[in-house]
């Protein structure tokens, strides 16, 4: 048995990268059954090679980072989470409002067709102002586990926060109110010093012009939570007995009122039920207690009985507040009280002024059970547990496992060959290759990548789609990221294709006549990118064609020809524009597929030809094959990077090209000035990317939804990084706490 | 709904992931792998020293690449930086770090 398990560890040992490589898949399936069984095994490869007398891993000089990574990667699962937000949407509230945002004016509702609110604040003046940016209105939320933020109400000056009815830009009619034969629940996180008054919560209504015709008050309330040191509350317009119950002693508490009329009446939404004896049974929880049920009257407001918490202006039955911001942030108000308030009420004798803070407030169109109610309290305080993490991060640890074992797996393999830089080089290129020659047919083929740019979107249509059948990735592979990888492994291509230029240096001639053709090529190349500037979307296939022009018009203008031509690379090009012209032709007369298959096959054709006069020890064909094979190379790369519509992907690699020509260019002492000179690009090029250039939408198409959308998770990113910084949040959390911890306007795009 | 599954920041995305010593180890990888390259490429005549250039080439295209988007660590098509990283280190530390001859 002792001789099996030695055997088996030596050659594990001895193939320590294949045996790496094999398991890859299985790891990277993130299936919890597959890791379970080739995790461990991958572990046993430098188990293996230190029974095998090396050592556990080779010393290299990456060691040190990659044990902080591995360090961070363990205490990452260790990193807390909240559940409570998870578990409220579970039980599908209408609208539920963190109250959390450190940034801009806006009080995001989770549900992201929803209302969003506008905090506000009354200054001493009467006037009302929207809240600035960086100005402080948070203190510590109410969950255990999360970072998110509550609001403050600080005593003094009057603070407020409306529901901006305007700012609902696609909530239907009918998601903001609750019909009054509706049941409803309302829960919302409370804190408040000692002795503290006020009304934490009002959600007020219109005017009632019966009452006000008939010389009645008329203040109508919808819903209040009224006095935390003895909590009352009134549903509408009629309120019950205080509680009793104090929810003022400086801790979190959480309340919730549930609503369930006893009478069913109407089942037309905003029909006025008749002025009958209606009542319903209201039950207050503090802190998951039921600690009052109350038979409360139904009193219409406003003529009616729904339940309305946020409506725009315009509609029938509506008498909301008209809130907008102006430039200077003053806030317009058409009618004061006509709005839904957090920390006052209006129209009451006494002070409502409220001083403490909310979080976590949400509306349910339902009655929760005491169950369910129970539930989000002990969500609140019991954080995501380890395992659970584990489970969500998996396909992520795994993969940085993997690639640290094959990380160590190839270096010792390549130090133990005499050619492993070239073979390791060799197979990285051929992983490229292989990628880029499926790239078109297994990215992502949603709506946006096909009518990013209409001539690409047609290629890209026009080939198979095979996008389904990415292992892992239902949806295919994401194209920016796929143009990322190529743009890391064109500049490779490219260098090493340089020596097949051979001998030729472009000599620098400029007379009458260069400066002649010159002007006939810039001609020709406006003319011809004319023709394909519509055809091209907006710009990109001027662009590209331009530029090839331009390319080919130094060339002409600067190169003695003579000395080209006896360039392997300009015979492989000559190869190469062969094959294409072909491909073209075939394309335009049968179909871009059967285009595809004949591109494969004549450049794998081509290939052996020049092989085989290599063989046969024709002058210089062993460099003309290499420059043949790496010329396709890059061609295939290069074209597969455009086919992917991805713009960062396009400028990292003219930036990466840019380095490349420093690096390989300039004398041996000046090539360090490729990074500042490729650093400062890539800082220019953010800038005229994000900074709103105007004439660059021309060039690439319009992207101000995509800046906006990268500078609203940049924000977020900050922020997170901020709340989880010596941890992280770990692997795969951002997709889910981003939008719950920091929403913001992409949720609605 | 556009995806939101990273902060379409490599480095940024790192922290998210891993925290601030996370970052620091991310950077830290990707200088020592860039130094590296660099001193292969000034040492190194042939086809070596073009490949470490054009390597380093290519990792600053993957870093620019970074700015707006990622790469997760991890991820499938972030397993590319593996095979960078031991060719890297082949071509230019792994040259210094050979192992050394056993004692007699």
């Amino acid at each position: 048995m002792r001789g099996i398990l030695q055997r088996c560890a030596h050659w594990i040992a001895r193939n320590e990268l294949l045996y790496i490589a094999l398991l890859g898949p299985l790891l990277l399936s993130g299936r919890p059954r597959l890791v379970l069984l080739a995790l461990p095994a991958a572990l046993l490869a430098p188990l293996a090679a230190r029974s095998d007398g090396g050592r556990w891993f080779p010393r290299t000089a990456l060691d040190w980072p990659l044990a902080l990574l591995l360090l961070m990667l363990t205490a990452s699962l260790f990193a807390p989470h909240s559940n409570y937000v998870k578990t409220v949407m579970a039980s599908r509230p209408e609208s539920y409002w963190r109250l959390g945002e450190r940034l801009g004016n806006l009080a995001q509702d989770m549900r992201y067709d929803s209302l969003d609110g506008i905090y506000i604040k009354r200054a001493a003046h009467g006037r009302y102002y929207g809240w600035q940016s960086g100005e402080p209105r948070q203190v510590a939320g109410a969950l255990d586990a999360s970072y998110n933020d509550a609001l403050h109400f600080a005593g003094g000056a009057r603070v407020a926060m409306s529901w901006g009815p305007d700012n609902c830009i696609r909530c239907p009619e009918g998601r903001y109110w609750i019909p009054a034969d509706q049941a409803f629940t309302i829960s919302v996180w409370l804190q408040a010093q000692p002795g503290a008054a006020g009304t934490p919560l009002y959600i007020g209504a219109a005017d009632d012009p019966l009452r006000a015709l008939a010389g009645a008050p008329s203040r109508s309330v919808f819903v209040a939570l009224r006095n935390p040191a003895n909590l009352q509350v009134c549903v509408f317009g009629a309120c019950g007995a205080p509680s009793g119950v104090s929810a003022a002693d400086g801790s979190w508490h959480h309340v919730a009122l549930t609503w369930a009329p006893a009478h069913l009446r109407s089942t037309q939404p905003q029909r006025p039920l008749p002025m009958a004896q209606l009542f319903g049974w209201a039950s207050l929880y503090l802190d998951g207690q039921r600690v009052a049920y109350q038979r409360l009257p139904m009193v219409p407001v406003g003529g009616l009985y729904n339940f309305f918490f946020g409506g725009p202006n315009g509609k029938a039955n509506d008498r909301w507040t008209n809130w907008y911001l102006t430039p200077e942030s003053y806030v317009q108000q058409s009618n004061p009280n006509r709005t839904l308030l957090l920390g006052y009420e209006p129209y009451q004798n006494v002070p409502t002024t409220f001083t403490g803070a909310l979080d976590e407030l949400a509306i349910y169109a339902r009655v929760l059970t005491p169950a369910e109610v129970g539930m989000h309290l002990k969500a609140a305080h019991a954080p995501l547990e380890l395992f659970a993490k584990v489970r969500i991060a998996l396909d992520k640890i795994c993969g940085v496992v993997w690639g640290v074992l094959f990380y160590y797996a190839g270096v010792r393999w390549g130090r133990q060959r005499a050619r492993g830089p070239a073979r390791v080089a060799a197979g990285l290129l051929a992983g490229g290759l292989a990628l880029a020659l499926a790239a078109p047919m297994i990215v992502d083929r949603s709506l946006d990548w096909l009518t990013k740019y209409p001539l690409l979107g047609m290629i890209l249509m026009a080939l198979p789609d095979l996008h389904t059948r990415v292992p892992g990735s239902p949806n295919g592979l994401q194209a920016n990221a796929v143009a990322g990888v190529l743009a890391a492994l064109l500049p490779v291509c490219v260098a090493l294709l340089a020596p097949s230029l051979g001998g030729w240096r472009p000599q620098v001639r400029i007379g009458w006549k260069q400066l002649l053709d010159g002007v006939i090529v810039a001609m020709g190349a406006a003319v011809v990118a004319f023709l394909a500037w519509p055809g091209a979307g907006g710009g990109l296939g001027a662009a590209v064609v331009l530029t090839l022009v331009a390319g080919a018009s130094t060339v002409v203008l600067f190169a003695p020809v003579r000395s080209v031509l006896r360039t392997p690379l300009l015979t492989a090009t000559i190869i190469w524009g062969a094959i294409l012209a072909a491909v073209v032709a075939v394309a335009l007369a049968v179909s871009i597929t059967v285009a595809y298959a004949v591109l494969l096959t004549l450049a794998v054709g081509a290939g052996v030809m020049l092989q085989l006069r290599a063989a046969t020890g024709a002058t210089d064909a062993e460099r003309m094959w290499v420059a043949f094979l790496l010329l396709g190379c890059t061609l295939v790369v290069a074209g597969s990077i455009v086919v992917t519509q991805s713009r960062g992907g396009w400028f990292a690699v003219a930036v990466g090209l840019v380095a490349l020509a420093f690096f390989i260019g300039l004398p041996r002492g000046w090539r360090w000035l490729g990074l500042p000179v490729a650093g400062a690009l890539a800082v220019a090029g953010t800038l005229v990317f994000y900074g709103g250039v105007g004439w660059l939408p021309r060039l690439v198409g319009n992207m101000t939804g995509k800046a906006g959308f990268r500078q609203e998770l940049w924000t977020a990113g900050i922020s997170a990084l901020q709340d989880w910084r010596w941890t992280g949040m770990g692997f795969n959390f951002f997709r889910s706490e981003a939008r719950l911890n920091y929403p913001f306007a992409m949720n609605k795009w | 709904m556009w995806d939101v599954s990273h902060p379409h920041n490599w480095l940024l995305n790192v922290g998210v992931d891993l925290g601030v010593p996370g970052m620091i180890a991310f950077v830290a990888l990707w200088l020592l792998h860039g130094a590296g390259l660099v001193r292969a490429g000034r040492q190194q005549a042939g086809w070596e020293g073009r490949v470490a250039w054009g390597l380093l080439a290519g990792s600053v295209a993957l870093l620019v690449f970074g700015l707006s988007d990622s790469l997760p660590l991890g991820s499938k098509l972030g397993i590319i930086i593996w095979p960078m990283l031991v060719l890297g280190q082949l071509l230019g530390a792994g040259r210094e770090a050979k192992p050394r001859s056993a004692p007699a």
